[in-house]
């Protein structure tokens, strides 16, 4: 049986929504109030995927997502948060979230995350074709919308971003619209976890 | 070829003058004895004046012994050679010595006390030269005639007149020769009294003289009924010149008078006694009277110089200083207070005070107590000024002095202050406002997430078809997520718009405990534990809720960041409250906490602005805390606690009189 899912949240009625919501769309959902009690109940075999809150009384679920590395370091942890800052972003794909969900969510779209992290642990990761699409979507952004990638995935503000390039709000506005029109991005988490994908193959030496 | 020299005093010290003043006394002395030598048509034997008495008592009284030889050698000088008498060198000698001793006696006994005191007469100091003056002559006129021998040779009676016209005749000389040489040895000295002296004074010495010449020898004159005249002189140069004008014309008096008598000898004076009683009362009336003209211009000379100084003082001084007569009207202005009203130069004087002070109430001004007003310019301009008066009582009638300063450029730095403190309560109202909202963004997105998977829960059952009961309850947990939703967001609203109000009642531990909801997540994050623990029964608080909350937020955060920063184990921050124990009209509140607590220097500089230890933050938390706590009527202060850690206290007015005891 690998396909249960946890649920490590500390809002009852998120935990128990979410619960309903992966039961009926034929996944097993076993539950956790806090990081702690995911952490020492939950069945290694059993489980096909995570889904984890950042923020919860205790070990927060980046800390505990470390913490899951080290003894199952496969296991794919969806990373949802109501604190959609880019800092908390990239700390969690560093961490090794498989994805990084800003609450609320389109419950299709979580759906078909958790569709999509499954399948990738089936098939042992991120599929070539996935890197290559962001590496060509990369490509064809202008050098200006590059610079302006590069200082979004930092988290800064478009103030500050506006400040280094020497250039006003309004054109980083224009400038980062474009950047996410061409990435396919729809929300800043969307970015970030490409940015942080293909950061993440670099590192490991994968190109 | 190179000058030498040019090293010559400029001065003559002292010693040289008063050397050459006693070289000069010889022939002075020669020429006195001359003028006073009873000659030898006149009857009496005794001179009308003894002008050497008082010469002699100078020189000792200067000079001591040393004076003796000079003395002596002219007295002996004029009996040889002036008076020529059939004496033989003995007895000639013998008297001259007898004249010596009684004056050494006399010097003897009234050293101490003989001065004359022209500098810085007063009536006192007069009186006193002119009793030792008949103690002098009397021990000087006593001692000559018992020792000439006098006693005993004839009637009892007879000796007592001689003696007397002999006292009166050395007095005269003491009182009209003691001052005039005390005057002229300080020629060019310290008090210099010549410099005094004008040209009139030698009309009226002249004058003086002349009077007496023709007075006295006139032969057709009867000096006794026309005597009076020489006073009118005399009053006429003590009024103008004082002491001293005083104590030079009764010499020139004498000189000249007794001059005429000796010399002239036209009509000798019959009878001495009441030449001699003429002579007293003149030479007494110009002394006291030239007395109490000079200690008067002194006196003068003293008010206008205070006046001056003080006048100097009221022109200075860079505060408007305006004095005002009784019935309202100014009566003088400094230079400062014409700039101040904006007047004319010398404008002013005769003003109403109405009209520069328009808004200050003369009744409610507590003398020299400080009011705030308005001073009004003459363009129209209304100047702060700070006002501070007090009556005096002259014999004019009342006088108000009154100072004004003009206050403006600290009116408008405390208003320019005000305006800083205001946005800095706005920045930081501001700043706990984007707190508040990430809080409530944060919170509302639990139950909206809630929503949003039951919702998908639902469409996947209504698009199975079966399960409608559970359809049903699905739908139910949406309903209450979404009153959840509405829930949050009704508290955000509340938050924000009530805000502004003026202090209401408030119950403190409703207000700690909000408070504490706001950074819940902070405090959860964090891992530190606060507790609120804030009697129900406390009697509420007359605040503005918000403002207390962000004092409230301001200390505990500070904490939660001091205690994260120093890995502190078991975080704890408490927040306590009771009654203050100074005041029963107060509620002090503590939030405590067991972190690292504060270094000497950083309590120093803890409630001032922009000041920091935080690795984050502009350092305005305390500073604006305090001010929220002072514009309670409050205080804010700093503790260290008791087991290490920082404890702050602040209290805060109880709103009601009433309150629970318990």
């Amino acid at each position: 049986m690998t396909d249960g899912i946890c649920i490590v949240d500390d809002d009852d009625a998120v935990r128990d929504s979410l619960s309903m919501l992966v039961l009926i769309k034929g996944y097993r959902p076993v539950a956790f109030a806090s990081a702690e009690a995911f952490l020492a109940g939950f069945d290694p075999k059993g489980s096909c995927c995570v889904i984890a809150d950042v923020c919860m009384r205790g070990m927060s679920g980046i800390e505990m997502l470390e913490r899951l590395r080290e003894t199952s370091p496969d296991l794919p942890v969806i990373i949802i948060t109501a604190h959609g800052d880019v800092p908390t972003a990239v700390a969690a794909m560093k961490a090794g979230a498989a994805d990084f969900i800003e609450k609320p969510y389109d419950n299709v779209v979580l759906l078909e995350r958790i569709r999509q992290v499954v399948a990738q642990r089936d098939q042992g990761g991120l599929s070539s074709e996935v890197v290559r699409g962001i590496r060509e979507r990369i490509d064809q952004l202008s050098r200006r919308e590059r610079e302006v990638l590069d200082l979004v995935a930092t988290g800064v503000s478009n103030k500050v971003i506006a400040g280094r390039l020497g250039v006003s709000t309004r054109t980083v506005e224009i400038h980062r619209a474009h950047m996410m029109e061409k990435m396919g991005a729809e929300a800043l988490s969307d970015l970030i976890r490409m940015v942080t994908t293909l950061d993440i193959l670099s590192h490991r030496g994968v190109t | 070829m190179v000058r030498k020299g040019g090293c010559l005093p400029e001065t003559i010290s002292r010693a040289t003058r008063t050397h050459r003043f006693l070289i000069l006394l010889f022939p002075a002395y020669v020429l006195l004895d001359w003028i006073s030598f009873p000659h030898p048509h006149q009857a009496a034997s005794v001179t009308s004046w003894t002008p050497l008495s008082g010469l002699g008592l100078f020189v000792l009284f200067r000079w001591g012994w040393k004076g003796l030889p000079l003395l002596f050698g002219a007295r002996l000088f004029c009996d040889l050679v002036i008076r020529q008498g059939d004496a033989a060198l003995p007895t000639v000698l013998w008297a001259d010595a007898v004249v010596m001793i009684s004056a050494l006696l006399a010097w003897i006994a009234f050293r101490r006390p003989l001065k004359f005191e022209f500098a810085e007469p007063s009536l006192r100091r007069t009186l006193t030269f002119i009793a030792v003056a008949v103690g002098a002559a009397l021990l000087m006129s006593l001692t000559y005639d018992v020792a000439m021998g006098k006693v005993g040779g004839g009637a009892w009676t007879e000796f007592v007149l001689i003696w007397f016209r002999r006292f009166v005749g050395d007095f005269i000389g003491i009182l009209t020769v003691f001052p005039c040489l005390a005057i002229i040895e300080d020629w060019h000295g310290p008090n210099d009294p010549p410099s005094r002296l004008s040209t009139v004074n030698a009309v009226q010495a002249i004058l003086v003289a002349a009077i007496a010449a023709v007075l006295f020898g006139w032969p057709e004159i009867d000096e006794f009924k026309t005597f009076y005249l020489l006073f009118i002189p005399m009053v006429w140069v003590s009024v103008t010149d004082g002491l001293v004008g005083a104590a030079l014309v009764v010499f020139i008096t004498q000189v000249a008078l007794f001059g005429t008598i000796s010399l002239v000898a036209a009509h000798p004076p019959g009878d001495y006694g009441t030449t001699h009683l003429m002579v007293i009362t003149q030479v007494l009336t110009g002394l006291l009277l030239g007395t109490v003209v000079a200690e008067r211009q002194r006196l003068q000379a003293v008010l206008r110089d205070s006046k001056a100084s003080l006048m100097s003082v009221f022109d200075v001084v860079p505060d408007a200083m305006v004095t005002v007569h009784g019935d309202g009207r100014v009566r003088s202005l400094n230079p400062a207070a014409v700039w101040l009203f904006g007047l004319e130069r010398d404008g002013g004087a005769g003003l109403k005070l109405d009209a520069l002070l328009p808004e200050l109430d003369l009744v409610q001004v507590r003398p020299r107590c400080v009011v705030e007003t308005h001073a009004q310019r003459r363009d129209g301009r209304l100047v702060p000024v700070e006002v501070a008066l007090d009556w005096t009582h002259q014999e004019s009638g009342p006088m108000m002095a009154l100072m004004a300063r003009d206050i403006s450029d600290r009116k408008s730095q405390e208003a320019e202050l005000a305006g800083k403190q205001a946005e800095l309560t706005l920045v930081s109202r501001r700043s706990i406002t984007g707190e508040l909202a990430a809080v409530m963004a944060h919170e509302i997105n639990q139950p909206l997430t809630a929503i949003v998977n039951y919702i998908g829960v639902c469409q996947a059952l209504a698009a199975d078809g079966g399960q409608r009961e559970l359809l049903t309850e699905t739908l139910g947990k949406v309903a209450r997520q979404a009153k959840r939703s509405s829930e949050i967001i009704r508290h955000l609203r509340r938050f924000l718009s009530q805000g502004d109000g003026m202090p209401t009642a408030n119950a403190l531990d409703k207000v700690a405990d909000e408070a504490v909801t706001l950074i819940a997540s902070d405090i959860r994050k964090a891992g530190v534990a606060v507790r609120v623990s804030i009697p129900a029964g406390l009697p509420t608080v007359l605040v503005d809720r918000v403002q207390i909350q962000q004092v409230l937020h301001n200390l505990i955060r500070n904490g939660i960041d001091a205690m994260v920063e120093a890995g502190t184990a078991a975080p704890t921050i408490s927040v306590q409250a009771h009654i203050a124990d100074g005041d029963p009209g107060e509620v002090t509140v503590t939030v405590a906490d067991n972190g690292p607590g504060l270094s000497v220097e950083a309590r120093g500089t803890l409630f001032t602005p922009f000041h920091t230890v935080k690795a984050s933050g502009m350092g305005l938390g305390l500073s604006i805390s305090r001010s929220i706590i002072e514009a309670h009527s409050g205080r804010l202060w700093f503790e260290p606690g008791q087991s290490g850690g920082a404890v702050f206290r602040f209290t805060l007015p109880i709103a009601s009189t009433e309150r629970d005891v318990s």
